[in-house]
């Protein structure tokens, strides 16, 4: 039962349905055998989150090969995945498509005075 | 300990946005964007959760967001790793961006602010180097727009 694989999953994902959750629970289950190329990986899941185990020896900064943990277009499918996991298990977590894409534009501003300009010297 | 890194910007990131692979905590590793707009760190609640921040009894600050003024909770990260340049307790905001940002987080002033940044645009290089005024903040050149707009059209 995925409840048994995965518990406490089964409420965050349930906007998602019981099939795709049986199916990323599959893929956890198959994930844990085989290493796989990032690459290889973007190619087959274009515009999806995607989560990985990071194996030893790989660069911890910009990996090429790794475990595939989850993927889905929806990254809460995703990380829900990946909270369910063992904290101690490394993971990468990335956005397989486009970043903010044409037409967007975006401002943060979280100042609680008013920003002061900067000034010439040193 | 690694005190300064180089890292070659792709032409796409002078256009657009500076993402880096961040490591928080020693065990999750996800893209941010190199925001100097941003007075803290940024990260989303799901990152929060993976790395069991108590966020409870966590101060709360206000966020202005494109509708509304929200408080949300500030907390200190143990540890953030950008490819090897390690700074530890750095305060980081907990929000929601949105999906389609297609990032995990922002890096911000809390991080940068304890290094010296050099952008170097025709050479297309970043460097990031820690301060060697400890208390103080010496970002350099720091020309990462934080109104970003996709010039592409």
């Amino acid at each position: 039962m995925p409840q048994k694989v995965l518990p406490g999953v089964l409420e965050r994902l349930d906007p998602f349905g019981l099939d795709q959750l049986i199916e990323l629970a599959l893929k956890l289950k198959e994930s844990k055998e085989k290493i796989r190329d990032i690459d290889e990986l973007k190619a087959t899941y274009p515009g999806q989150w995607i989560a990985l185990a990071i194996p030893e020896g790989e660069d911890q900064y910009e990996p090429k090969r790794g475990y595939l943990i989850s993927h889905s277009p929806h990254r809460e499918a995703v990380w829900a995945i990946v909270n369910a996991m063992p904290s101690d298990k490394g993971v990468y977590v990335f956005f397989n498509g486009p970043v903010m894409p044409r037409g967007f534009s975006v401002t943060f501003y979280d100042r609680e005075d008013n920003p002061e300009v900067a000034s010439v010297g040193p | 300990m690694i005190e300064k890194i180089t890292l070659k910007l792709p032409q796409w990131a002078l256009e657009n946005v500076i993402l880096l692979n961040v490591r928080l905590n020693d065990r999750t590793l996800v893209r941010m964007m190199l925001d100097t707009w941003a007075r803290y760190t940024v990260i989303t609640p799901n990152i929060a959760e993976r790395l069991a921040l108590e966020l409870a009894d966590a101060r709360r600050i206000p966020v202005a967001t494109t509708s509304r003024v929200e408080l949300v909770p500030l907390t200190p990260l143990a540890q953030v790793d950008v490819y090897g340049l390690v700074l530890e307790h750095i305060e980081a905001v907990v929000i929601d961006l949105p999906p389609v940002l297609g990032v995990e987080g922002l890096l911000g002033m809390s991080f940068l602010g304890r290094c010296r940044l050099v952008l170097d645009v025709p050479k297309q290089v970043l460097e990031l180097s820690l301060s060697q005024h400890k208390s103080e903040c010496s970002t350099v050149a720091a020309l990462v727009p934080a109104i970003v707009v996709n010039r592409g059209g």
